[in-house]
């Protein structure tokens, strides 16, 4: 256990250097972008006085060290800062969006992840056969589909023609439990196709690769059946790989499904990201950064936690 | 409408522009149409359900920073100006019941309703106009081009507000229906929770997210709104659009184009609503830098556009033809003597051999930002081709588009969205310092005319005006203009009432106050 909170520390520290670097560079980024909040609100028939006055306003007029700073020292108190374009506090904006990318998240994962293990695990019990082999063409298919195509493929079948589901998934209007499942059916089928497709070739791979491994050889030796060894001997060994697998699939579910979002109207933390980018608003822009670092961040040291402890090699051999 | 107050005296009976019907029912459609909709009585009740075509964490209920479409559709649902536009394009009043000028048009005088109640309750009194119209005066706004000819705003007794003009303007009353000069409660600096006078109050507000809003009971226009609430859900993929539409999940669907015309023009739940507008995407061409200085070429590449293509492909033929002037054919100031330019390979190389310029590309900067921009740009890329040009396109992000590379260029999309009137269009767009002449248009006694036009009264003369200054900007032809934009949204068959009004979608932005849901 002393090496797990070894790990746990150095990994937190190497966290907060990582989330530092990431704030700076953004920021670095946004001062290099073209035209200012100020502009942008304004817009092209804005006069240079107008323009200078709101900067002046939204204190943009002092030094980017300086306001890099201030946000800083704001954070560092838990204050996420104020939005430049609509003043209001950010600790107001990111409940909504977050609950929006959460809900999409956690139902996609509560789907996705089961069924994806479970496809990887029986696709290399058959390895070979029939069912592999199609499964995999399927699977391949899958992983190279935009999510666009699926998504408004998705659409014009469930709603548009056969009407059982919404096109859009306005949750805050759904009363009950059904109606909100109902209403997130389409985007979580959608981003259910594209995990399920990447974690369960990954699972088969490593399930696959292990299966010449001496220890592996050594069991079928001992007379465990087909079935046993896959469960039992192989899937413990590939649970490391595997955790890291979810993991970067979940992640990406938190800051990358900025299409679904968009097709489906359920404005998540992805959306807010990109609107902020385009108006400048440098504030909301790195209060997303900073979430989406940290779920990075934090998750693969779950999964290297996970792994670590499944595997006590790993244990030691971390610095 | 009778005049009640006593009128100050330097006005006149002439300059009374309030008409006695549409004074009691402001925003009144017109005659329909259809006979449907006239057939049935307007049914109370539902929530109206609208997919707007943007979505920004930028949306706000702010009038002095309202950018966006659904910013429009928003302010018109809360809050209410002096005056609004009907159907003909003529003000009519709204909050003021009446308005007048002096014979010179400098000094307009507007009469508040009596009895009109913000959200909360208080009374409006003229300090909350004075305050509202002074916000562009004072602050940053995008309206402060608007006002830029108010020389004081002022009230007048208890219910009277004055402006002064430092030029006369005879359309001054349709600039103060735009939606940047909705009326606000005096020292308002949060709008987060917008109190206004309209026909909704805003129950919930979250930027880029949605808004909600439900009927304001004491809502000054009788019987309206019909609907119980409205609910402005964003979809910026017009494809999300079209299919919330077909599948029931919204009543309206705003800004269509393309594959989603076709689609709601096939199906049986829905159907177009077509706002002409005077408002166009363009190729604007700076005439104060090489190569774009350059008549002949210009003129060339406005015999190189295929219009008709452009309307009848592109647009689906949602929209009128373009004759490279600011003003719509079928307006009566619309200048009949200019020939209708067309695509001519003959004349475009006539003028291409005067321009000189050989086989030197001539770069276009084409963008998604403008509704059909980069069309333009390809068609013109392809006829030029035929008669010798060498037309490359530089295809640049919406991100940014109108402040860091619009105008910036001699050759370069445009896009304008109709005002409500046409004085404001050439004040803003064309006369020389105007706030969006971005092609330094200039002409001899162009800004002379301009000022003439908007200081005359006389159909006949306004008409001569306009004619000269049409002959003057197709001449110099600073920007090619193929086509006038309709505006074009999708409206479920369940949806009554709205009716066009060419300042906006959606019935002039206003179709949550108009429309009522039918079985």
């Amino acid at each position: 256990m002393r090496d797990l909170g070894r790990l746990l520390l150095t990994r937190l520290l190497g966290a907060l250097a990582v989330l530092l670097t990431v704030s700076v560079l953004i920021f670095a980024g946004g001062e290099m972008l073209p035209g200012d909040v100020a502009q942008i609100m304004l817009g092209e028939g804005a006069s240079e006085a107008e323009v200078a006055q709101l900067r002046r306003q939204l204190d943009l007029d002092r030094p980017a060290t300086e306001r890099y700073l201030d946000w800083l020292g704001g954070m560092a108190r838990g204050d996420w800062g104020v939005s430049y374009t609509t003043k209001r506090p950010i600790g107001e904006i990111l409940p909504v969006r977050a609950r929006n990318t959460a809900l999409l998240t956690a139902l996609t994962v509560a789907v996705a992840v089961p069924v994806a293990l479970g496809l990887g695990v029986l696709m290399a019990l058959l390895a070979g056969t029939a069912f592999d082999r199609a499964a995999s063409v399927v699977l391949l298919g899958l992983s190279a589909m935009p999510e666009f195509l699926l998504a408004t493929a998705g659409v014009l079948v469930f709603a548009v023609r056969l009407q059982w589901l919404p096109a859009i998934s306005n949750v805050s209007l759904a009363g009950t439990l059904a109606e909100a499942a109902r209403a997130l059916a389409l985007p979580v089928l959608t981003l259910s196709l594209i995990i399920v497709a990447q974690i369960a070739r990954m699972t088969r791979a490593t399930l696959v690769g292990l299966a010449d491994r001496p220890f592996i050889e050594m069991a079928h030796l001992k007379g465990a059946s087909r079935l046993r060894v896959v469960l039992v001997h192989a899937l413990a060994n590939a649970i490391g790989p595997l955790a890291n697998i979810v993991t970067l699939n979940v992640a990406f579910l938190v800051s990358g499904v900025v299409v679904v979002e968009t097709i489906f109207a359920v404005p998540g933390l992805a959306q807010l990201m990109i609107n902020a980018v385009s108006n400048r608003d440098m504030p909301v822009v790195e209060a997303c950064a900073m979430i989406f670092c940290a779920t990075y961040v934090l998750l693969l040291l779950l999964a290297d936690l996970f792994g670590a402890t499944f595997n006590p090699r790993l244990r030691r051999s971390t610095p | 409408m009778n005049e009640t107050a006593p009128a100050p005296s330097p006005l006149s009976r002439r300059g009374l522009i309030a008409g006695a019907g549409a004074a009691l029912l402001p925003a009144a459609p017109l005659t329909a149409p259809g006979a449907r909709a006239q057939a049935a009585a307007p049914r109370r009740g539902g929530v109206l359900r609208i997919a707007a075509a943007d979505q920004s964490s930028t949306d706000t209920f702010d009038p002095v920073l309202a950018r966006s479409g659904s910013d429009y559709l928003r302010a018109k649902a809360a809050y209410n100006a002096l005056t609004w536009v009907n159907g003909r394009n003529e003000a009519v009043p709204d909050l003021a019941e009446s308005f007048e000028s002096d014979d010179a048009a400098t000094r307009w005088v507007f009469r508040l309703r009596r009895g009109v109640r913000f959200h909360d309750g208080s009374p409006v009194r003229t300090a909350d106009v004075v305050y509202s119209i002074m916000r562009h005066k004072t602050g940053p706004s995008l309206g402060s081009a608007i006002v830029a000819n108010v020389a004081s705003v002022a009230a007048d007794g208890p219910d009277g507000v004055v402006f002064t003009l430092a030029a006369p303007d005879v359309s001054f009353p349709l600039a103060m229906s735009e939606l940047h000069m909705s009326i606000v409660k005096e020292g308002t600096t949060d709008y987060a929770r917008p109190v206004g006078t309209g026909p909704f109050r805003i129950e919930t507000f979250q930027p880029g997210v949605r808004t909600v809003g439900v009927r304001n009971p004491e809502y000054f226009v009788p019987e309206r709104p019909y609907v119980d609430g409205f609910e402005i859900i964003p979809l910026p993929d017009m494809q999300s659009r079209v299919n919330a539409l077909l599948a029931g999940d919204v009543h309206l669907a705003v800004n269509l184009r393309g594959a989603g015309i076709d689609q709601v023009r096939q199906s049986s739940a829905a159907k177009l609503l077509t706002t002409p507008t005077s408002g166009f995407s363009s190729v604007h061409m700076r005439v104060d830098m090489r190569p774009s200085d350059n008549l002949d070429l210009r003129l060339a590449l406005a015999h190189l556009m295929d219009r008709r293509r452009f309307v009848d492909v592109v647009l689906r033929g949602q929209a009128v033809l373009g004759n490279d002037v600011p003003i719509l054919s079928t307006s009566p100031l619309y200048n009949t003597d200019l020939p209708q330019r067309a695509l001519d390979h003959d004349r475009a190389r006539f003028h291409l051999g005067r321009a000189g310029i050989g086989s030197a590309p001539v770069e276009v900067y084409v963008t998604d930002a403008a509704n059909g921009g980069i069309d333009i740009g390809q068609l013109l890329q392809r006829e030029a081709a035929r008669a010798g040009l060498n037309v490359s396109l530089r295809r640049v992000p919406a991100d940014g588009y109108w402040v860091n590379v619009s105008g910036m260029h001699p050759f370069s999309n445009n896009q304008v969205t109709p005002r409500p009137s046409d004085d404001m269009n050439i004040a803003l767009f064309w006369k020389s310092n105007g706030a969006f002449n971005k092609c330094r248009f200039t002409a001899p006694d162009f800004d002379a005319l301009a000022d003439e036009a908007r200081g005359t009264r006389d159909e006949g003369r306004r008409r001569e005006l306009y004619f000269r200054m049409q002959k003057l900007i197709h001449d110099a032809t600073p920007q090619v203009i193929p086509a006038m934009q309709s505006y074009v949204d999708g409206v479920s068959n369940r949806v009554m009432g709205i009716e066009p009004v060419p300042v906006g979608y959606l019935g002039g932005f206003n179709g949550p106050q108009n429309a009522w849901l039918g079985a």
